[in-house]
């Protein structure tokens, strides 16, 4: 009765913890793809609805919502790796907008090639101020929330600062490249879907990428594992900052200039919240990851479109967006409930 | 037991999801309909011509709308990018106005919403697959709509930037003529302070083009008048701040005539609370200054008509006609006041209005609406 080799799981009841039941691939699947699948019907849905209320829907449809995504999916990422980490940036949208500034400053009057330089250097620029703001939570101590919104405000001045009025003139080229011609859906789907490959799929594979689960799923047991606490922080602020950076480029080539709006910036940073939100990354961190929020940025900029094809007054459209934003969330976390409950 | 569950969990949440959407969809397919119905009704009453009769004054569109008969059924665009602000409202309501009085719109598709010149394009993109006919854009930034507002133009859309110009090529422009504006007020108050005396000049915000283009016009009537010192300050086009800044000054010191960027009626009862009687004030055409200025308060009212919306839209209405309007279209400001204009001070004076209503409701040759059509605020179906 007491020497029994524990090779069954289970059967020790009450003695010691037993084995987890391995779970089938399906089950692990369906546990961790769940959501973002969830939201991609959401979105398949939406987007049959959208066009089904259109006259046509051709390659300017379609560039109409992706290249009007591509600047909030790009947010929603560097908010959602942050979130992951178990943090909160209310600093990517003026992240966002200083990125924005500081290349129309620059990129005006310059060929392609110089854009490309620009926009690389604004990027390194964005990461390292992100960097800087990662460092100030880490060492000081004080909450993130604190700190990145007392950063939204510092960066809107600067972006001020950069750019005391709206600015264009950016290269035509580099438009095109990055956002594409009017009827032209392409490059900001393959700059979206780009930088999901290129930047993310590593970094969440990599040492760092599984120290930034660890630490947003369990700060102490992330730290008993051997994971530099501090080191993690910083560098997912890191990340999120090269993500604003790509968006404040994104922003530049898909207006073809910059302005010093702070509510731009307000803005972004609340939608990149519900992108994040709605794409399955938990806010409490370590659940979740990227394609799920980039998914919701689309359902987002879908809804109102949607709204303004039912002729429903647009402050009507963002309470519904407000709405349908609770109810899914609200849903889910429902259905989590259920599922964390012993059976 | 657990993977069924769990699969059942993640199916759960996209049914519901999809159901959620499903439902709203289905709810608003009556909405749809409901559209359309009235429209059809206002689109049979402009060919016959039924001038006098149920959309008013559908007939006298003084030259202006009057689209060929049966090829009517215009959608008309509008682009907003500051919401919950009256005298935006108010020239979205003139465009709804208007569209209804000349009898050629089937429906008016209006985004309204706060945001910079990213928000805007969105919106334009999704007006022009909403396939309008033409845009009304008060647009947010000079340059940087105009890729999307040519793409437009090619589509064959006829874009009309409102209040604030755009530099695309094809695009009409109509706005309202911000230094004569500056001018015609400066000159007024001069005149009425025989060219002598301290002026409390009280600008909106620092770096917005059209306090630019006011100050300009202001400077350049009074460097004619050496004599008159100027104090300056800005009210953020802010009424309380407005009113605060007026009673500290008017505590402070005297002056012989203020001249304000629109910010008038609080100034005008900031005399009141510091206990002076009033001197000549220039305003806008807002509803309770108009007020005022019939109760006897010196001053005059410099019209500012939001109802600049209208007047787009019958620009809008004449390119889709086949006629070719001006490219450009320059409001030229009016001066009201109590001795020489009474009767515009009364015809424009609505008492169950709100206080910083535009009073400036028509602006001739251009709209045709009357003002209940404009306060009621509903399109063509609506």
């Amino acid at each position: 009765m007491t020497t029994v080799e524990p090779t069954v799981p289970g059967s020790y009841d009450g003695f010691a913890t037993s084995l987890p039941t391995p779970t089938s691939r399906w089950s692990r699947l369906a546990r961790r793809q769940g959501w973002t699948a969830g939201v991609a019907a959401l979105l398949a849905v939406l987007l049959v609805w959208r066009v089904s209320q259109l006259p046509k829907f051709g390659a300017f449809e379609i560039r109409t919502i992706t290249a009007g995504t591509m600047t909030l999916a790009l947010l929603a990422m560097a908010q959602g790796v942050i979130v992951i980490s178990g943090g909160i940036d209310l600093s990517v949208g003026s992240m966002m907008v200083f990125g924005n500034c500081l290349s129309a400053l620059w990129m005006p009057d310059r060929g392609l090639a110089g854009c490309l330089l620009v926009a690389v250097a604004v990027i390194a620029i964005t990461a390292a101020l992100a960097t800087l703001i990662g460092a100030i939570i880490t060492a000081s101590g004080v909450p993130d929330i604190i700190v990145t919104l007392a950063a939204s405000f510092v960066l809107a001045g600067m972006a001020l600062w950069v750019l005391d009025a709206p600015r264009s003139g950016v290269s035509a080229d580099f438009q095109r490249l990055v956002a594409g011609r009017l009827d032209n859906p392409w490059p900001s789907v393959l700059w979206i879907g780009g930088v999901l490959l290129v930047l993310w799929l590593p970094l969440r594979r990599s040492r760092l990428g599984l120290a930034i689960y660890a630490l947003g799923s369990d700060r102490k047991a992330a730290f008993l594992s051997g994971v530099q606490i501090a080191w993690t922080r910083v560098l997912a602020y890191t990340a999120g900052g090269v993500f604003s950076g790509c968006a404040g480029v994104a922003l530049t080539a898909s207006t073809g200039g910059g302005g010093p709006l702070a509510s731009t910036g307000t803005t972004a940073t609340l939608n990149s919240v519900a992108a994040v939100v709605l794409g399955g990354v938990a806010l409490t961190g370590g659940i979740g990851g990227l394609v799920g929020p980039v998914l919701a940025a689309l359902c987002l900029t879908l809804i109102p479109a949607i709204m303004l094809g039912l002729g429903w007054d647009p402050s009507n459209a963002e309470t519904a967006r407000g709405v349908i934003i609770i109810l899914v969330v609200a849903v889910a976390g429902l259905l989590q409930l259920r599922r964390t409950r012993p059976s | 037991m657990r993977t069924s569950k769990r699969l059942r969990t993640t199916g759960a949440i996209a049914l519901t999801v999809a159901a959620l959407t499903l439902a709203a969809a289905c709810g608003d397919d009556d909405d749809a309909g409901d559209d359309t119905g009235p429209a059809d009704d206002t689109a049979v009453v402009e060919p016959t011509d039924a001038g006098p009769g149920t959309t008013g004054s559908a007939g006298t569109t003084a030259g202006t709308g009057t689209a060929p008969a049966g090829d009517g059924e215009y959608v008309i665009g509008v682009s907003n990018t500051l919401a919950g602000n009256g005298w935006r409202e108010e020239m979205i309501c003139a465009v709804k106005a208007q569209s209804l009085a000349s009898g050629s719109v089937s429906r008016v598709v209006s985004i309204s919403k706060n945001g910079g010149p990213t928000d805007q394009i969105q919106d334009l993109q999704n007006l022009i697959s909403e396939g309008v006919n033409a845009i009304i854009v008060n647009p947010s930034d000079r340059e940087q709509l105009n890729p999307v507002i040519e793409e437009a133009i090619a589509q064959g859309i006829v874009v009309v930037a409102v209040d604030q110009a755009v530099t695309a090529e094809g695009a009409y422009v109509a706005t309202n003529d911000q230094v004569e504006y500056g001018r015609l007020g400066a000159e007024w108050l001069a005149g009425q302070i025989g060219g002598e005396g301290r002026v409390l000049y009280m600008r909106g915000i620092d770096g917005v083009p059209a306090d630019a283009d006011r100050h300009q016009g202001f400077t350049e009537v009074m460097e004619g008048y050496p004599d008159i010192e100027i104090k300056e300050v800005f009210t953020g086009w802010d009424f309380t701040k407005g009113g605060d800044i007026a009673v500290q000054e008017l505590t402070a010191g005297d002056y012989d005539g203020i001249w304000t960027s629109g910010i008038d009626y609080t100034v005008v009862n900031a005399f009141e609370t510091v206990g002076k009687d009033p001197v000549p004030v220039v305003g806008a055409d807002n509803n309770a200054f108009i007020g005022q200025l019939l109760d006897g308060k010196p001053g005059a009212a410099v019209t500012n008509p939001a109802v600049i919306g209208g007047v787009g839209t019958a620009i809008a209405l004449e390119a889709l006609s086949g006629e070719s309007p001006e490219q450009t279209t320059l409001l030229t400001p009016q001066v009201w006041d109590a001795e020489s204009s009474t009767a515009d001070l009364e015809a424009n004076y609505f008492e169950d209005r709100d206080d910083t209503f535009s009073s400036a409701v028509s602006v001739e040759g251009y709209t045709s609406y009357t003002p209940e059509q404009l306060f009621a605020c509903k399109g063509p179906g609506e």
